[in-house]
């Protein structure tokens, strides 16, 4: 096994970056998460993963009127490169959508799939990948809105930020507090 | 995804039971159902074969004549059906 660490940052409220200073993560857990069940960072690649944590914590700050305060965490997670989905990059691109095909081609032959709602899609193969393969975790580069981007009503879809999202049961790396900011 | 990982992957797919498959499928909420095959007398009969059940649909296979009588036959994953 060969282990990799990736610092990773975690945007949130003040209050949740103090209960999970004083427990742990909670694992996100909607039918719609972008990729899969798991705790969700941004690390290095497309942006600056510290910004990117600060924005996305502002961002959700203002969906709550009581948010005053904003935090990143950092942690350093160690990931065994062989259970990594990294799809960050072109082979890893490859080998996900060869991998993905083999399973439509199973499942294509041999089931009928009734309808599942669309924003549940990405979610659901992500799960089954993970779960399938004892995957560690998910790396793959997406789009999230910005503030600015939110005021102005956009939807574009361009990857600006690289997200990684690990299971809970392969999370044991110390956390520390990295920001702190207050919402003007 | 590094090429070791997709080797395990593509195996683990590869030898992954239907039933298997069906189940895990219904873990994450997917309604599904197991598609039938219908093979007609003439298949039947143009073929030097026989109906063997196996444990995948994807593999199930004739192999020498096994009922000159069947109108139709179902296959499903460990099981096959004649119909007179």
């Amino acid at each position: 096994m060969t282990s990799i660490s990736i610092e990773a940052y975690h945007g949130t409220s003040g209050d949740a970056a103090d209960a999970i200073l004083a427990s742990s993560f909670n694992e996100s857990a909607k039918k719609h998460e972008w990729l899969g069940c798991g705790i969700y960072f941004f690390v290095e690649g497309v942006s600056d993963p510290l910004e990117n944590a600060k924005e996305w914590a502002v961002a959700e700050a203002r969906k709550n009127p009581k948010t005053k305060k904003i935090a990143v965490l950092k942690s350093v997670v160690d990931i065994d490169q062989d259970r990594i989905i990294d799809i960050t990059e072109n082979q890893g691109l490859k080998n996900f959508n060869n991998f993905k095909e083999k399973c439509l081609d199973k499942i294509f032959d041999n089931f009928r799939i009734k309808s599942i709602p669309l924003n549940h899609h990405n979610c659901i193969l992500f799960n089954f990948m993970v779960d399938t393969l004892g995957a560690h975790a998910v790396k793959h580069n997406l789009y999230i809105k910005s503030v600015r981007e939110r005021k102005m009503q956009l939807r574009l879809n361009v990857p600006n930020t690289t997200v990684l999202c690990v299971k809970k049961a392969n999370f044991n790396s110390e956390v520390t507090k990295e920001y702190l900011g207050e919402i003007k | 995804m590094n090429n070791n990982f997709y080797a395990y992957a593509k195996s683990l797919i590869e030898s992954m039971t239907l039933d298997e498959l069906e189940e895990r499928l219904s873990a994450y909420g997917i309604d599904c159902e197991r598609k039938v095959t219908l093979y007609t007398t003439e298949q039947i009969l143009n073929s030097d074969t026989a109906l063997v059940a196996s444990s995948t649909a994807s593999n199930f296979y004739l192999e020498g004549l096994y009922d000159s009588t069947s109108y139709a036959i179902a296959s499903n994953d460990n099981s096959f059906a004649l119909a007179a």
